[in-house]
């Protein structure tokens, strides 16, 4: 635990000191001020149809673009880096277990991924403090739907190492990350499109199913067990990825 | 403190090292040469828990470094080649981060990194960022992450590479120093260096030793001694003669030179010093003398040798 706690911080402070960081920042906050704008500016003129603010802004293009590009440019470094410039020569030759490499690469990206989003929770109090509208605005989605982001992310960046760990080159890393992410979230259009028997095995992979939900106030335990699950594949394939060079033969 | 026992690694294609085995004891320094590709890193690596042996096994410090790494990892300070650091850090941030990461108690870090800092000469750049330092000094920061845990077993690969002469001899001194409360097996392709510092040599070539020895007695047993050079003015079939008569001479070759000159080298049996001998048969024979010396065999010539034997 304790070797996971310095990988981290060493891992958050590169982050920072690195321009793609501040760049992909720019370029989230921008996308979605811009996605929240316009929601508010559409919503304010007619009310909103079937779905809540937070259904839309939670769901939106802009939305799924920042969901499906940031976690492989944000984690397209962290295993691809090491390797290529030798570091994990170094690494691996201290006195540190593989999951505890894995572990803090994959908590550096998740909250790099919470500091790049933490802004956008001031629109909530944007909001409440210029709507005419007397009653309040109601918490629950905004919850849920910020718990969502979360847990998608967790599978996004899982992906995004695993893909890391299996290349030392940081484009073929992202385009890999991204095509698995991408397709992931295609299959899970099959939810809308099927009827009975597929359903049922679509609504447990549909990420646009689950935000749908989710930005409405309902988090459901399988929902959860879902990503937390799926994301430990991803990062168990890392580790097996990390760990082959270990392998004889 | 390291075993070694029919080390074989094969890639895909290729064997690197076939059949390894040597020992080295506790507070040797031990220098490992041979030419690019013998598997001199190959080895190191293995050594140090970075890739497994495909065959054969390597015990460091008592603990095997296939199944035992983390025990291993835990003993030994690792230096790779082309020394690989994070650009971005402070060379400080940096020491601190390897100490926490080696296990050294946050209560003696600071003074850890001090004491290697001095012992490395770079505690005038512990504020700088490790991007900006000069190769000379990035190899120091390497050296001083290896130490910094004071380990008991110190591998190097190609320590003094990319370094200026006053350089190599502040590193030579002080992997000299570290001899003598460490182990140290360092691999070079600079031979004086290993003369200078290093208590045994492995030779290794083609993935193979081709010899172990301390310098002093690689150069003897591969050389025999060195040959004694003679330059005296007499005709050169008569000198050959009368030089080939010494007891314990094996090999006596003389060649005309300017000015009635002959030069000849006399080459001992075993070891000797046959300075006063051919001394006292030219005083003799009344010739005219302008240079007896004895030529030293370097260690270069031992290496050089042994390395294109098989060609």
């Amino acid at each position: 635990m304790r070797n996971i706690w310095i990988l981290f911080k060493r891992e958050m402070m590169s982050y920072f000191f690195s321009p793609i960081a501040y760049i992909v920042g720019v370029a989230v906050l921008l996308i979605m001020g811009g996605s929240f704008y316009f929601i508010t500016y559409i919503l304010s003129r007619q009310p909103g149809d079937n779905y809540t603010a937070s259904q839309w802004f939670f769901n939106g293009f802009f939305f799924w673009i920042v969901m499906l590009v940031v976690p492989p440019v944000i984690s397209m470094r962290l295993f691809a880096d090491e390797q290529k410039s030798g570091t994990i020569e170094t690494l691996m030759t201290a006195p540190l277990r593989d999951w505890e490499y894995v572990l803090a690469k994959f908590f550096g990206a998740c909250v790099f991924f919470i500091v790049l989003w933490s802004p956008t929770s001031l629109y909530v109090f944007v909001l409440r403090h210029f709507s005419r509208d007397t009653t309040p605005l109601d918490l629950g989605p905004v919850v849920g739907g910020y718990i969502g982001v979360l847990l998608v992310a967790m599978l996004l960046i899982s992906i995004g190492c695993m893909a890391s760990a299996s290349t030392r080159n940081q484009i073929i890393a992202a385009i890999i990350a991204f095509a698995i992410g991408g397709s992931l979230f295609l299959v899970g259009f099959g939810f809308f499109y099927t009827s009975d028997k597929y359903k049922e095995f679509f609504d447990y992979i549909s990420m646009l199913g689950h935000m749908l939900e989710m930005s409405r106030g309902v988090l459901e335990w399988k929902r959860v067990i879902f990503y937390l699950s799926s994301s430990f594949f991803f990062l168990y394939l890392a580790h097996c990825m990390v760990q082959s060079r270990r392998w004889k033969n | 403190m390291i075993q070694v026992d029919n080390l074989v690694k094969r890639y895909a294609g290729f064997t690197a090292i076939h059949g390894l085995t040597f020992s080295v004891q506790k507070g040797e320094i031990v220098g490992f040469l041979g030419p690019n590709g013998a598997g001199k890193s190959t080895t190191m690596r293995i050594l140090s828990c970075f890739m497994p042996a495909t065959s054969g096994t390597a015990i460091v410090a008592g603990f095997n470094t296939y199944d035992q790494s983390l025990e291993v990892r835990q003993r030994i300070g690792y230096m790779p080649e082309n020394v690989p650091l994070y650009p971005e850090m402070r060379v400080h941030e940096y020491l601190h981060f390897r100490a926490a990461l080696k296990g050294v108690p946050r209560s003696r870090r600071r003074g850890q990194v001090e004491r290697v800092s001095e012992q490395c000469g770079i505690t005038d750049v512990m504020r700088k960022i490790i991007g900006h330092l000069s190769k000379g000094y990035r190899q120091r920061v390497g050296l001083a992450d290896a130490l910094v845990h004071d380990p008991e077993l110190i591998i190097l690969d190609e320590p003094t590479i990319g370094l200026d002469p006053n350089q190599i001899r502040q590193v030579r001194g002080l992997i000299k120093d570290l001899g003598k409360s460490h182990t140290v097996l360092l691999s070079t392709h600079i031979l004086p260096e290993v003369e200078m510092t290093c208590s045994r040599v492995i030779i290794i070539n083609k993935g193979k030793i081709a010899a172990s020895d301390t310098p002093e007695n690689l150069k003897r047993l591969r050389m025999g001694g060195g040959e004694t050079v003679v330059e005296v003015k007499a005709d050169a079939k008569a000198v050959e003669n009368e030089f080939r008569a010494i007891p314990d001479v094996s090999q006596v070759e003389a060649s005309p030179s300017d000015g009635g000159f002959c030069k000849v080298a006399i080459h001992p049996k075993r070891d000797e010093d046959l300075r006063e001998t051919v001394y006292q048969i030219v005083r003799q024979k009344g010739w005219g003398l302008r240079e007896l010396t004895r030529r030293r065999q370097t260690l270069e010539d031992v290496f050089v040798q042994i390395t294109t034997e098989d060609d």
